[in-house]
């Protein structure tokens, strides 16, 4: 569920419940009160009615009831003389208990009317008197307030949820606005900001030092990319005049060493500068979709010739049709690499293999030899700046070459990972599929 | 041949204005952007050697200013930086071929050699012939002598441009380029490996393709 929905319901929720407490509350409250009312009422008459020393028998009672009748409206009455005779009779009461009770009466009629009463009963000297209320009303009132609370608390809940769905609205959108401009940042587009959002509130001053931020990246790859392009010219200028002294006598023995040198050293100072370069990360702007089978397919075909003159095998299996995103050029450097260290590290009569696979989500390179493969323990290491098996380093190459593929992977969002598989080396990389599987 | 050197390293440009002299080119050169676009503007060069850093004007923007004036004179792009983008704004600034320093003199000859010699576009020839070779571009088949011979897609291509560029020096890195579209140095030497190939299919036709020591192949009868 998206946070918009869950904060909305949330809100719905509290307030809605709140409302109803509060009319629980309320009833309760008011339920309790109105019913003392009504006893205390009760008791007062009944005091008023029984407590003079002159009360001898019914009739002095019914005389007393008749003359307070002005002011006692609500109250019912029954009463009977000494032989149970009944004098009055308000309601069809016909207990015998004595003191409280509540009684409910229902009157068959044209409808059925539901009564409530409650009262007191007084066995006294020559009558039986019984002062009762009618509580229709308490009940009434608390149906009226039980009803409003439902309603106020439906009200309330809806007007929470609306009002929960647009304030998240407002806050999440900014929120969202801010995600779809850092996805534009990764993609590679690093003159992207974010957005100018609020004023002078939380989201202004997020958005104002991310911007801080951005900008002070942006700068230092800048800087970065002049310090590289400064280094590239600094370094491959005087290279160049060396190298062109260097030219007119390629006979001499030393010369043709002195220039294998200076090649080394360009082929290693390309390298870095390659590295750097994808570091950087904005060759990501470059990237479209590619087949990794026909990319897989090409590198094999370019170079099972090269196998096939020392006595070894390259072939390649592909199971897999998906595309991923990337820069078609990086990744056939890679796999280059990946196939060359295979050919330079194994011996003769070996077989190396490039597979294509995929699951639902993910696509798998993989380039499987039957060489020697590593140290234990050095997988990982075999991906470090200038790391060499031999110690010795005189083996060709710069050294650079794993730490190249490293890059490569990194800057597609491949995960690499290098296993012994005694025998051979095996050095699989997971990428992402495109478009992404829904299945 | 007629080349215009725009490089502000004296030492470089002197090399290279030498090498072209004693190969039996004449040699013109300019040490800024600004002379540079002034003589350049002439139109009078087979080909501008142009480098990316130069004082005053920089090398991208003298050679767009040059084909806004609708001169087509072929450029090649001499450089110390090799970035991927670096290397396509010289083909979008109107650049038509890319060194990066430090190179070989014959890379360098080879390139604005072929650079010179580029067929106008509209003349496309569907045969191309060299001995008793022939290699035709529409149906993609290689006749040798009476025989049709078969070869791989990329021995065809590999075939096809050293034809194309008879009698010229072509590189091992113009061929990675051009055949394998390989924009970086392979340790492995693909090239090699490939023309024995071709040249082993060729049978005694294979020696057509000539490989001149530390410089590259050419085709040539």
């Amino acid at each position: 569920m998206r946070t918009g929905t869950k904060l909305a319901l949330l809100y719905a929720l509290l307030f809605g419940l709140s409302i109803l407490l509060l009319g629980g509350a309320s009833l309760f409250l008011i339920d309790r009160t109105l019913r003392q009312q009504v006893d205390d009422r009760i008791t007062a008459e009944i005091l008023a009615l029984t407590e003079a020393p002159d009360v001898q028998s019914a009739d002095d009672i019914l005389r007393r009831i008749v003359a307070r009748k002005g002011e006692q409206q609500k109250l019912l009455y029954i009463l009977r003389d000494g032989n149970g005779g009944a004098v009055l009779n308000d309601i069809a009461w016909t207990g015998s208990t004595i003191g409280w009770f509540d009684f409910g009466h229902v009157e068959s009629g044209e409808a059925e009317i539901a009564d409530q009463f409650r009262g007191f009963a007084v066995k006294g000297n020559g009558y039986d008197l019984v002062v009762a209320e009618d509580t229709d009303e308490i009940e009434n009132i608390r149906q009226i307030i039980l009803s409003v609370s439902v309603l106020l608390a439906a009200i309330a809940a809806a007007l929470a949820g609306a009002g929960g769905t647009w304030l998240s609205r407002l806050y999440l959108g900014k929120l969202e606005s801010f995600a779809t401009q850092a996805r534009a940042i990764t993609a590679g587009d690093f003159s992207q900001r974010m957005p100018a959002v609020g004023s002078g509130d939380e989201f202004h001053s997020l958005s104002t030092s991310l911007n801080l931020m951005l900008d002070r990246n942006h700068e230092l790859l800048q800087l970065q990319r002049r310090v590289t392009s400064d280094i590239a010219h600094d370094i491959r200028t005087p290279l160049t005049r060396m190298r062109q002294r260097l030219d007119v006598d390629e006979q001499n023995e030393a010369t043709r060493a002195t220039i294998a040198d200076i090649d080394e050293l360009r082929d290693i100072l390309n390298a870095l500068l390659r590295i750097a370069e994808i570091e950087e990360g904005d060759r990501r702007r470059n990237f479209k979709p590619v087949r990794v089978s026909e990319l897989a397919t090409r590198v094999v075909e370019i170079y099972a010739a090269a196998f096939d003159d020392q006595d070894k095998r390259l072939s390649v299996v592909t199971t897999s049709d998906a595309n991923m995103l990337g820069d078609p050029e990086l990744l056939t450097q890679m796999l280059v690499n990946l196939v060359e260290n295979a050919l330079h590290h194994t011996p003769r009569a070996s077989h190396t293999e490039v597979q294509v696979l995929d699951d639902s989500k993910n696509l798998l390179l993989i380039v499987k030899d039957d060489g020697p493969g590593v140290p234990a323990g050095e997988e990982d290491r075999i991906l470090q700046r200038f790391y060499r098996l031999d110690k010795s380093r005189t083996s060709q190459g710069s050294g650079l070459g794993l730490n190249l593929v490293k890059a490569i992977a990194d800057v597609h969002g491949g995960v690499l990972k290098i296993e012994n598989c005694n025998p051979g080396l095996r050095v699989g990389l997971t990428l992402a599929k495109f478009p992404a599987s829904t299945a | 041949m007629k080349i215009l050197i725009i490089e502000d390293d004296s030492s470089i440009a002197d090399y290279l204005v030498k090498g072209l002299t004693e190969a039996g080119h004449v040699a013109d050169r300019a040490g800024t952007g600004h002379d540079g676009l002034m003589l350049a503007s002439q139109g009078v060069h087979d080909v501008l050697v142009v480098d990316r850093l130069l004082p005053e004007l920089d090398g991208l923007s003298m050679v767009k200013a040059l084909r806004n004036m609708k001169i087509a004179t072929p450029v090649l792009f001499l450089t110390a930086l090799s970035r991927v983008d670096q290397r396509v704004e010289g083909f979008e600034a109107g650049g038509d071929d890319y060194l990066v320093k430090p190179f070989a003199f014959s890379e360098f000859m080879a390139r604005v050699t072929a650079l010179a010699r580029r067929p106008p576009l509209t003349k496309i020839e569907p045969v191309l012939t060299c001995g008793s070779v022939s290699l035709d571009r529409l149906k993609r088949n290689v006749n040798v002598a009476t025989h049709v011979v078969d070869f791989q897609p990329r021995e065809f291509a590999l075939l096809e441009y050293l034809l194309l560029h008879q009698g010229e020096i072509v590189t091992r890195t113009m061929l990675l380029e051009k055949v394998w579209d390989f924009h970086f140095d392979p340790r492995t030497n693909v090239v090699e490996t490939l023309v024995s190939r071709l040249r082993a299919k060729l049978g005694p036709e294979g020696q057509i393709i000539h490989t001149l020591r530390g410089s590259g192949y050419m085709a040539k009868e």
